[in-house]
């Protein structure tokens, strides 16, 4: 059978894409890697989510092999299962966007122009977007409303301009905590802003609300009140998925893709025929399917004929930090509320979203705050160590376990700010590493340029003074240049100029015909903030213009 | 037991020597089961408040774990160097097995390994498995009754898991 689309990979990329081409008529396979999970299969169980990584990949069957550049210059290789540090997020239909919490905000007009407005960083490969923030403006308004996003719209100073005046859905249920944030806020004169969440506080869309399960992130969501991938697209697509299917290279001619090849999950090889190949199976993964991908027309990788390919990999910089309220200090009411299960702390900061110090424009970023997750057994063993670093045992430690995590709550904070793309941060494919299907894996040079530890510093900073205002006690936080391998993006950068990009303005592969990258792997920087959002709506954007291209074929 | 024939001669010798062969790893799996469950008992003791380690079925949880497909056979082989590295500790300090000494012997051996890495990692790996059997959802073995949630006030997570999934 010839498919009018094939879409590799089911996550915030490739559902949109499936969703939007499907629903218009025409004929649409996703091969997914993962399996299939519906809502029946979610559970907030632990042990299999949270402590044995049921929804990624064994390391030992799949990996990634990390060339870390060290300050000296010199490079250290990890092999992932002998370290067991793991780039996977979500193998399964709808990637990891079953997993997210959800927190959504978009970028800002200024990060559609990083170069233009805060010039050049030396030694990064700071580039402006090939398209501004009005262009896709109204994809984040779409994904708003088909996704499904919860909010209320305040003034701020970074406030991004909108089509719409309000969100479509109203904030989920708060915690009365919040309350406390805000005061404090207004004390400091911050702006405090209710997070945006990709959750829908009632039944809507044909799928549940949420029910305020008290176990967001990490966990799929057994209402289908998250807005997934799965849930809010591919359930209500008529395009056709196939879960556990490996896609280990595409073929091609000089012009075109002409078939995917991939393992079932018996490793058994199959071909599938399409007009168009879209690629969004996660943007190290994207890289190494192309890079895999080599022919006597590409023989350094599919589309990489101009060595771009793997280039200006990127993620969130920044860190986390967090302050514990404690019973002693507090009300019997003030007690209650911070107890209270199951509400959400929806609250973020972007008063520091671009500052300036000494004289000096910075882009800065997003603070997001949110209770500590509610998994037990990681609350539990974060305390096994006294203050001074001693390791508890018997009755000290239950006392001390007992105490804590009865009588106090932890507020943690997430700050997102630019990981600025440069020569040393890149995707490859490993000479002797294979995965279980005896595919090379995926190389991730990693490197982090010090101006994102400086910005992620200041902005930790803003959140400490907060906690303090609130009355928090054990204020700590930690900004690192740890990539999180939930929020990767680059590798197949937009652009116009061939030389310097992978894809052209919508996200066609500069040196093919029929071949689309839809994942977070366009983004040549990454903006402040979480991905998804960004990543949804671009997938809208060039869905759109996959749907003129297609209707037009069909015409003539 | 009368031997009538070469025949059941020969059946006996084999039969014997297959239970020497098995006798001897069994025996030794149940001392290393008998040390874990003492360090176990050593490094979350029986309290009138706390759940007990027979309520959450600690040794038993973990040894479900040691057959787990997702714990890596590195961290099970960590687990049993470290009791047998343990007992090293206590043969040079007391000249004996640890689970003969005495509480304050034992707790002294608890203490020596904890200043060495590989001690403070093993205990924190027992202890992590023992925080997992307390507060597990009931289905995986642990947490009878409950008794770990009720204990820190902790509500789960809705829906609950119906099976094991690990």
């Amino acid at each position: 059978m010839m498919y009018d689309v094939c879409v590799i990979g089911s996550g915030a990329g490739g559902a949109p894409i499936a969703y939007e081409l499907s629903n218009a008529g025409f004929k649409v396979v996703v091969l997914e890697k993962g399996p299939y999970y519906s809502e029946a299969d979610f559970t907030k169980d632990e042990i299999a989510v949270s402590r044995r990584d049921l929804y990624t990949p064994l390391l030992k069957d799949e990996q990634h092999v990390i060339n870390e550049r060290l300050a000296d210059g010199s490079t250290k290789r990890y092999v992932g299962s002998e370290y067991h540090w793991s780039f996977w997020n979500g193998s399964m239909v709808g990637g990891s966007s079953n997993l997210m919490s959800g927190f959504f905000h978009r970028l800002k007009p200024n990060d559609f122009r990083l170069r233009s407005v805060f010039g050049a960083i030396e030694g990064a490969n700071v580039v402006d977007w090939p398209i501004d923030y009005k262009v896709l403006e109204p994809y984040y308004s779409k994904v708003e409303t088909v996704i499904g996003v919860s909010g209320r719209v305040v003034k701020h100073p970074f406030a991004e301009p909108r089509s719409t005046a309000t969100f479509p859905y109203k904030s989920v249920a708060e915690n009365g905590v919040t309350r406390w944030f805000d005061k404090a806020c207004k004390d400091l004169n911050y702006s405090s802003i209710p997070t945006p969440r990709a959750i829908l506080p009632y039944n809507a869309l044909q799928r549940q609300g949420c029910s305020y399960s008290n176990f967001c992130g990490s966990y799929g969501c057994a209402t289908g009140a998250k807005g997934s991938a799965r849930a809010a697209l591919l359930e209500r697509s008529q395009a056709e998925i196939i879960p556990n299917a490996f896609v280990f290279r595409l073929e091609s001619n000089a012009t075109e893709v002409i078939q995917a090849h991939y393992y079932d999950r018996d490793k058994k090889a199959h071909t599938l025929k399409a007009k168009i190949f879209v690629l969004a199976a996660q943007a190290v993964e994207s890289s190494r399917l192309l890079l895999n991908s080599k022919s006597r027309y590409f023989p350094k990788g599919l589309a990489n004929n101009g060595s771009q390919v793997g280039k200006n990999l990127i993620f969130s910089a920044g860190g986390a930090g967090k302050g514990r309220f404690v019973f002693e200090k507090l009300t019997q009411k003030q007690r209650q509320e911070l107890m209270e299960p199951g509400l959400f702390f929806n609250r973020s900061l972007q008063d520091w979203y671009e500052y300036e110090r000494e004289g000096k424009k910075y882009k800065g970023g997003t603070i997001d705050f949110l209770f500590e997750h509610a998994n037990i057994i990681a609350r539990a063993t974060r305390e096994f160590y006294n203050d001074k670093g001693e390791l508890l045992w018997g009755e000290a430690l239950q006392e001390k376990i007992h105490r804590k995590l009865t009588t106090s709550r932890v507020l943690t904070f997430e700050v997102f700010n630019d990981w600025l793309p440069t020569d040393y941060c890149s995707i490859g494919v490993d000479d002797a590493v294979k995965d279980k299907y005896g595919v090379p894996v995926g190389v991730i040079n990693l490197y982090a340029h010090p101006h994102d530890v400086k910005v992620g510093e200041f902005l930790a900073q803003k959140a400490v003074s907060v906690l303090e205002k609130m009355g928090a006690v054990e204020i700590s936080y930690s900004i690192s240049s740890s990539p999180p391998p939930n929020l990767v993006a680059g590798g197949c950068r937009f652009g116009t100029d061939a030389k310097t990009s992978v894809l052209d303005v919508n996200c066609k592969a500069h040196e093919l015909e029929n071949l689309y990258v839809t994942d977070a792997s366009f983004m040549p920087t990454g903006g402040s903030v979480p991905y998804t959002w960004t990543i949804y709506a671009n997938a809208f954007r060039v869905a759109e213009v996959l749907l003129k291209r297609l209707q037009s074929t069909k015409t003539s | 037991m009368f031997l009538t024939s070469k025949r059941l001669l020969l059946k006996y010798i084999v039969w014997l020597g297959i239970s020497l062969a098995v006798s001897r790893p069994l025996h030794a799996e149940g001392l290393f089961w008998q040390t874990i469950a003492l360090v176990q008992q050593d490094l979350f003791p029986d309290q009138h408040t706390v759940p007990t380690l027979q309520e959450i079925h600690a040794t038993t949880y973990l040894q479900r774990v040691m057959h787990e497909r997702r714990v890596t056979q590195e961290q099970k082989d960590f687990i049993r160097n470290g009791e047998r590295w343990l007992n090293e500790t206590a043969k040079e300090q007391y000249d004996k097995h640890y689970v003969v000494l005495s509480r304050s012997q034992r707790q002294k051996i608890l203490h020596v390994i904890s200043k060495e890495r590989w001690g403070e990692q093993w205990i924190t790996t027992l202890l992590t498995y023992i925080m997992e059997a307390m507060l597990c959802d009931p289905v995986y073995g642990g947490n009878s009754k409950e008794v770990g949630w009720k204990w820190l006030q902790h509500h789960s997570g809705l829906p609950r898991p119906k099976k094991m999934l690990v």
